[in-house]
Order: C-alpha cells, then sequence, then structure tokens
C-alpha cells in the first residue's frame, strides 16, 4: 500500500513520532524522520535529519534536500511537538513563543515547504498529531500546549479547505495521554478511560497510517481522537 | 493478508447499497461476513463467495428482538465467534425529503423503531459473544445530516443524533470487555437510497454539496469502506467512543 511512497515525519526521533515512521517503513515507503535530536543507532531503514522545525531556514533545507533525493513528497506527518507541565501564571513570555513555535509554526512551516510538491504530483496526504488538549482541558498540560494543539485542529480545517482543490487531504490525530509505560499512570486515572489503560506510542500508528492512505481517500479537515474513550464528547 | 483475515462480521442491511459495499469490503479483507438484510441476502452471499469469500446470509429485522437474536445465533453457529458488528441498516432510501409537519406519527415510530431501537437489539444480541470472546468491534453508521441537522428529514436526522449519543455511552459501557464502539457519519452519498429520497423534491443536492467541499467531487458508496474497514481491524483497536466524518470535507470545516 505505501511502497514506493515518501513520507516524512518530524519528531520522529522517539515517541509516537518514532512509532509512526517504523510503520510506514514497515509497508515499504521511502521514510525521512526529522527530529532536533535524533537516536543513537535508530532504524537502518530510515533516513534521519536533524532539523528544528521552528527555524524556516532548517524547513527549507530539510526539503531541499529531500526533494534532491526523491523528487516528491507523498506523505508529511507533522508530530514534532513540545510540552511542558506549568500552570498559567508560571509561563514565561519565552517558554510560550518556544512552544507556539515548535508546535503551530513548525506545521506552518513544514506543511508550506510541501504544497508545491504534492501539488505538482498530483496530490498528497498530511497528518497533523493535534492532541485531547486541542480539544478539551487536560490536566498536567500547559495553557500554551493547549493553544498550539487547538490551533492544530483547526489549521487543520482550513488547510483542507485551500488545499483540498490541489488534491492534498489534510487531517488530524488526537491523541489521549500517552505513556512510553502505561503502568506509570495511576490507578484512578487508568479507571476513567473506558479501555482501562494509559495510550502507548503505538496505539497513534493505525490512526495515522489510515489516514495518510488512499482508503481515506474522500476525509479530509477531521481531528480523529484516539484516546481510548477518554475523551468523547467534543 | 487482508486486515480482517479471520474475523467474523455482521453487517445489517448489507443486502443492497452502501451495506453491500462494506460486505464486499470487509471479504475481500479476509473476513468472514454475515450478510444480514430484511431484503433478500442471498445475491451478496453469491457475490462473495464467487470472489473466493466466505459468508453466510440471514433474513432480519433488526426493530425485532426476536429476528436479532437469531441472527446472532446463526453467526455462532456457522463461524463461532463474533468479532465485529456494522449496524448499518437504517430507512432511509424509503423515505422522502419532505416538511416536518407532514411526516405522520407512524413513519416517524417506523424510522426509530429500524435506526434506533434495531441499533440497540443488535448490539444487545451480540455483546454477549463479544464479552466472552473478550473484545470486539462495534460500529455504528450515523450521518453527516445529524451533524449539520439537515432539514427535510427530521425524523431521520434525529435517529441518526441518536446513533452518536449510543455510541458513546455504550463505548464507556463496554469498555471494561475490550469492546470497542465507534461511529462513522457519511456525507451525502449518492447512492439508490438518496437518489430515490431527493427525486421530485426540487432540492440540487449534487451541486450545492460540492460548492461547500473541500474535495470537489460526488461521495460515492465505495469511499465509506475504508473507514467502516478500518474501524474494525486491530489499527483502531485504542480507539472507542468516536466519530469518524467521511464527507470530503464538509459539515465540520
Amino acid at each position: 500500500m505505501t511502497s514506493d511512497r515518501v513520507v516524512v515525519v518530524t519528531g520522529a526521533g522517539r515517541g509516537i513520532g518514532a512509532a509512526i515512521a517504523a510503520r510506514f517503513a514497515d509497508e515499504g515507503a521511502a521514510v525521512v524522520a526529522a527530529d532536533v535530536e535524533l537516536p543513537v543507532g535508530g532504524d537502518p531503514r530510515i533516513d534521519y535529519q536533524c532539523v528544528d522545525v521552528s527555524c524556516a531556514d532548517d524547513v527549507t533545507g530539510l526539503f531541499s534536500r529531500i526533494i534532491a533525493a526523491h523528487g516528491r513528497v507523498d506523505v508529511l506527518v507533522n508530530n514534532a511537538g513540545i510540552w511542558f507541565r506549568r500552570r498559567f501564571m508560571e509561563i514565561s513570555v519565552d517558554e510560550w513563543d518556544r512552544v507556539l513555535a515548535v508546535n503551530l509554526r513548525g506545521v506552518f512551516l513544514c506543511t508550506k515547504a510541501v504544497v508545491d510538491p504534492m501539488a505538482a504530483a498530483g496530490g498528497g496526504a498530511i497528518v497533523n498529531i493535534g492532541s485531547q488538549a486541542g480539544l478539551t482541558v487536560t490536566r498536567g498540560q500547559g495553557a500554551h500546549y493547549h493553544a498550539s494543539k487547538a490551533a492544530i485542529s483547526h489549521l487543520t480545517k482550513v488547510l483542507a479547505f485551500e488545499l483540498g482543490r490541489m488534491g492534498i487531504r489534510v487531517n488530524c490525530v488526537a491523541p489521549g495521554a500517552t505513556l512510553p509505560d502505561p503502568s506509570l499512570m495511576p490507578p484512578e486515572l487508568r479507571a476513567q478511560i473506558p479501555l482501562g489503560r494509559a495510550g502507548v506510542p503505538a496505539d497513534q500508528v493505525g490512526a495515522c497510517v489510515f489516514l495518510a492512505s488512499p482508503d481515506a481517500s474522500y476525509i479530509t479537515g477531521q481531528t480523529l481522537m484516539v484516546n481510548g474513550g477518554a475523551v468523547a464528547f467534543v | 493478508m487482508g486486515r480482517l483475515e479471520e474475523r467474523v462480521g455482521i453487517i445489517t442491511g448489507s443486502a443492497q447499497s452502501i451495506g453491500r459495499e462494506y460486505a464486499l469490503g470487509a471479504a475481500t479483507e479476509g473476513a468472514k461476513v454475515v450478510v444480514a438484510d430484511i431484503v433478500d441476502p442471498a445475491p451478496v452471499v453469491a457475490e462473495i463467495e464467487a470472489a473466493g469469500g466466505e459468508a453466510l446470509g440471514v433474513t432480519v429485522d433488526v426493530s425485532s428482538q426476536e429476528s436479532t437474536e437469531k441472527m446472532a445465533a446463526a453467526a455462532l453457529e456457522r463461524f463461532g465467534r463474533i468479532d465485529f458488528l456494522v449496524n448499518n441498516a437504517a430507512l432511509y432510501g424509503g423515505l422522502k425529503v419532505k416538511g416536518w409537519l407532514d411526516i405522520d406519527v407512524e413513519e416517524w415510530n417506523r424510522v426509530m423503531a429500524v435506526n434506533v431501537r434495531g441499533m440497540f437489539l443488535c448490539c444487545k444480541a451480540v455483546v454477549p459473544a463479544m464479552i466472552e470472546q473478550r473484545g470486539g468491534k462495534i460500529i455504528n453508521i450515523s450521518s453527516g445530516t445529524a451533524l449539520a441537522g439537515t432539514p427535510g428529514l427530521l425524523h431521520y436526522v434525529t435517529s441518526k443524533a441518536a446513533v452518536i449519543g449510543f455510541t458513546r455511552a455504550l463505548a464507556r459501557e463496554v469498555g471494561a470487555h475490550g469492546i470497542t464502539v465507534n461511529t462513522i457519519t457519511p456525507g451525502v452519498t449518492m447512492s439508490e437510497g438518496t437518489t430515490h429520497l431527493f427525486e421530485n423534491s426540487g432540492l440540487p443536492v449534487a451541486d450545492r454539496m460540492l460548492q461547500l467541499k473541500c474535495l470537489q467531487r460526488e461521495q460515492t458508496p465505495h469511499d465509506l469502506l475504508g473507514a467502516m474497514v478500518f474501524l474494525a481491524s486491530s489499527d483502531a483497536d485504542f480507539i472507542t467512543a468516536q466519530i469518524l466524518n467521511v464527507d470530503g470535507g464538509w459539515v465540520a470545516v
């Protein structure tokens, strides 16, 4: 299904991004994983690029190299994001700006870079990784994170509308609480989740791959929440 | 290997139209399909078998508790398990666009009986097996008209809004058993049902929809298949209580 497709995943050095990148590689795609911090070792099938998505020059350089090497981009997964546990009144201006720069400006810059190549190729798919925090108040996350993720869900709609006519679909996957080790979640919080456990990075892969695939060819502008049923009312 | 290999799925209303697409598509992905419908399911069963798949045809009236129990029993007798249920059977194509005051009580009751009670009864009949299996997936077919509040189909729209509430609440009640419950809200899809519904209504359905959409083409029954297969597959294991909206970027944009 994804053989020969060129897939770019940002923030793919670890966590959800790494899991998504690995799955696309499993399916035979040519995968570029961009991150500010690259893993030691890493997956030999994946092309790792050190990039700060909040930096316009870094992003321009990244996509120039990708187009030079592969000639196209079929799928872009905007996953790079940072977060801080921070009460609102304790958020400094610098930290506010930093979170928005990585989480939101990063999506803007990377998306801008793929529009022309995708349009020239007749289409493409963009999957933005948002968050449950973009739709509902999520304890443990700072207001800057919430705001950036809400913006991503809404930006997804505008992009879907503007880019739809070029054959580019844009959707968003909104993870719930995701931990490298689900047993880290206290039992009283686990009990509030219908499927009885915290999410792990692998849980987000299916939705992302689906939305990027031809099976979702009539789906655009949507935010799909993947959270074990923790949140459903939005 | 198909994404639904060895899974057994009951798909109601699958003898025709969009349901038939679901049945054929699920079988192509390796599922054993129970083609359940009030009209004769034999032709779709034959199509699946001709393509090398396995299927069982069951005649069912989803608004009847007895009939749905027989449907579940027949599925278990033939295949031994039920992995997914697609509550797709609904009164739609047989209706006509009309003002809400022109809907008589009998018609209102019939729509609720099939579209809402039918979904409840099918789940009631099938979930015990899923509990024993410690897992299963329920996919309820709602409609984008419930999100948009489309006029001219008040009973239908109301019944499809009920699907959303039902999905969210049931997901919370059965999650502990490893059962996920989700809903698909299709946009207005160019099916025989839609054609019949809007016939003579004077409404330019297709053109108006296109102007508002992100994707500039009409929605076909086949466009819904990917979402159904995805939600029935292990790729959607951690997704429950959710709406997957398939409409070319129309209602929520």
